[in-house]
């Protein structure tokens, strides 16, 4: 630490935990309980009881007792930020709100002055990673508080040249810079994964058509731009992950990726991967939440492969690599989700589809059926009535019935008896060169 | 190594929880697809027992019209060919006997036209399900699947069982008709074989000296000509009317059916 400048000029406990208004009671709200912002646990207020006295010991163990922590870590933000702003910028910056984090003591301990990413580095390396609920609440914390912490120093910066050209008080200029820069840290921090979301999709969707050779690396980089301009990312966010993503964007013209360790985890690169997932699956399946899904792809196999890859790896190499294999998951997991729809409305089809056949097929049943009785009906009159005048015919000797009888029954056939009548017969029959042709 | 041993531990758990899920929808899958194999095989029964009625039916028609051509028909032509010449041509409802032909009703139809014909869960779809829910999770969405795939194949037999029913009407019309004709000849034949017997006695008296025949005798005569004229006619009759109303309304009803299985099967 800067001799200078000292922690205990940079933290400002009271407005983190102990202030009326701090950090901590702000959270809490007048509730014994809260959700600690990386892991999602619930946590308490104090360590002691509700009901407690002074010399009681605690009650809540260390994991879930609440603190507030540095995001990121008063001795970083002095490394970094010291010589370019005051004492009092630095101690406004560390304590503002995008920076701060209420979490359990155990695991602010165990952070101790390593940044969030670090942290999960370190935990992964020895065995015992966080959960992704967990990585994934640190990192965005972590890219906001940066991105927060940027932008508040450039407000800070461009109202110190503006007042000094236009010589404002000194006063209002603070009063500006406080409510600018603290109102931009956590504007930033909501809109943070709209802004990140959509800048990293853009990103894995462009570079993997670079690695594809589907498009220039300039171009891909304008598109990125521009994709990413919309949403609400303050320039000096946009800048930090726009590093990063030329960074990985340089390796995506090498196609054999090296592996190269490096110290620092590119946590940026570890987001993109995450919440390019997270964005994927959230509005493919209204009914999965973001983390949940996080969850399931990151221990079933082919996320925690991609992650540990890009661990391994190292570097922005790593990330590509990771970054790739999530875009196909993407990819599987849109088809899929067309799939489903379609699914969805080839059962609504077939159901249409069966009530209509149904419904036509039961109509088309009593047609024929009618068809046939009716038939059959005319059939059974006629074979009665043919046979009844034929018998009658008979015992009156009457030929020309019995012709008639046989007439009434062959004419379901569509046909006659050979001879009506006598006079017909005796005309063929007289005839000695007749045939009978039967 | 450790990584993926501790990133699985959680997943475990879930995997066990879906699991169980996985099993309770597999067992209404099965219970579905046992009913829709029920529908569909009462389907097949419903149209074997009725095809089995209706080759019943026009084996008796075929059967009884042998029968007459070999004994009273025979007899007939024997009789008058002693005092007339004959012209005996057998139409189609003959031919037919000697090529043994009876009830076309394919029944393969109806089970090629009820196959089923939605997609199972490919691979893709169970590893992307899996990314999405685990193990577990992936079985439980293809145990869903195959739900909503039983639900349709339910659906389906439904259909088909609607397409035995109309095979079944189509069928009993051959059997009404199969069982009038066969009525009809019974009845004529008794009539025919009578009418020989007197003219029988006639031609034995007159012989070929057909200015002998007084009125009452040839008014026997041509009765008897009649009769053996109409129960030719009727023996011509061909066992299935192809062409006829009745038919062609079987098929025009089938083949909706069939479209529909079709439009289904396509889907």
């Amino acid at each position: 630490m800067n001799n200078d400048i000292t922690r205990q000029d940079i933290d400002d406990y009271n407005k983190r935990n102990a202030n009326k208004d701090s950090y901590k009671n702000r959270v809490f709200n007048g509730k014994r309980t809260t959700m600690d912002e990386y892991t999602g646990e619930k946590l308490f207020y104090s360590a002691k009881g509700k009901n407690a006295s002074v010399v009681q010991p605690r009650h809540f163990t260390t994991k879930k007792t609440a603190t507030i922590d540095h995001v990121v870590p008063v001795d970083q933000l002095k490394k970094q930020y010291s010589g370019n702003i005051s004492k009092e910028q630095l101690k406004r910056i560390a304590n503002s709100d995008f920076n701060l984090a209420v979490t359990a003591e155990a695991l602010n301990k165990s952070k101790s002055n390593m940044s969030n990413h670090e942290y999960l580095y370190r935990q992964l390396k020895n065995g015992n990673p966080e959960s992704l609920t967990t990585t994934y609440n640190m990192i965005q914390k972590e890219i906001s508080a940066k991105i927060g912490i940027s932008g508040d120093i450039a407000v800070t910066r461009v109202s110190e040249k503006v007042g000094k050209m236009s010589k404002v008080n000194k006063k209002d200029l603070k009063t500006f810079t406080d409510t600018v820069g603290g109102k931009t840290g956590s504007t930033l921090n909501r809109g943070t994964d709209a802004g990140l979301m959509t800048l990293t999709i853009s990103s894995i969707n462009n570079l993997t058509l670079v690695a594809a050779g589907k498009k220039d690396l300039d171009n891909a980089l304008k598109d990125i731009g521009h994709d990413a301009g919309g949403s609400f990312v303050s320039a000096a966010g946009l800048d930090l992950v726009k590093g990063a993503v030329s960074d990985i964007a340089k390796i995506c013209k090498n196609p054999k990726f090296a592996k190269i360790l490096q110290k620092d985890v590119p946590i940026v690169q570890i987001s993109t991967i995450i919440m390019v997932s997270n964005s994927a699956i959230r509005f493919i399946n209204d009914d999965i939440s973001g983390e949940e899904c996080l969850t399931e792809i990151l221990m079933n196999g082919v996320g925690a492969f991609a992650y540990s890859l890009g661990m391994a790896v190292g570097g922005p190499a790593g990330a590509v690599i990771g970054s790739i294999v999530v875009a196909q998951i993407s990819k599987s997991i849109l088809e899929y989700r067309q799939c489903q729809k379609l699914n969805e409305e080839k059962e609504q089809q077939i159901s249409c589809i069966v009530s209509e056949a149904l419904v036509e097929m039961e109509k088309q049943r009593k047609y024929l059926q009618q068809i046939i009785t009716q038939k059959y009906d005319r059939w059974d009159n006629a074979f009665d009535s043919g046979f009844e005048q034929i018998f009658a015919s008979a015992i009156e000797n009457d030929v020309d019935g019995i012709s008639n009888g046989l007439n009434t029954i062959l004419c379901i056939f569509n046909e006659r008896a050979k001879f009506e009548t006598i006079q017909e017969f005796n005309t063929f029959f007289d005839n000695a060169d007749s045939v009978l042709t039967l | 190594m450790s990584l993926f041993v501790g990133s699985m531990l959680g997943g475990l758990v879930y995997t066990l929880a879906k699991t169980n899920e996985s099993m309770k929808i597999d067992e209404q899958t099965q219970k579905k697809y046992a009913r829709a194999f029920e529908k569909r095989a009462a389907a097949e029964q419903l149209v074997r027992n009725k095809q089995n009625e209706a080759n019943n039916s026009l084996t008796k028609v075929a059967n009884r019209k042998r029968a007459i051509l070999s004994t009273s028909m025979a007899e007939f032509l024997e009789l008058y060919e002693k005092i007339i010449k004959i012209n005996f041509i057998p139409g189609d409802g003959i031919l037919e006997l000697s090529q043994n032909v009876l009830a076309p009703v394919k029944y393969e139809q109806l089970r090629h036209m009820a196959n089923k014909a939605i997609s199972p869960m490919t691979d893709k779809e169970i590893v992307v399900s899996y990314l999405l829910k685990g193990i577990g999770g992936a079985m439980v969405d293809d145990s869903k699947r195959k739900l909503a795939m039983a639900n349709s194949e339910m659906k389906l037999s439904n259909v088909v069982y609607s397409q035995a029913e109309t095979f079944v009407v189509a069928l009993e019309a051959i059997v009404e008709r199969g069982n009038r004709l066969a009525k009809l000849l019974a009845k004529m034949n008794l009539l025919f074989s009578r009418s020989i017997k007197t003219s029988s006695e006639i031609i034995e008296k007159n012989g070929i000296h057909r200015n002998m025949y007084n009125l009452d005798e040839r008014q026997k005569i041509m009765t008897c000509i009649n009769f053996a004229d109409a129960i030719k006619k009727i023996i011509d009759v061909p066992l299935l009317d192809h062409n006829g109303e009745i038919t062609q309304e079987s098929l025009t009803a089938l083949q909706t059916g069939n479209d529909y299985l079709e439009k289904l099967k396509n889907l």
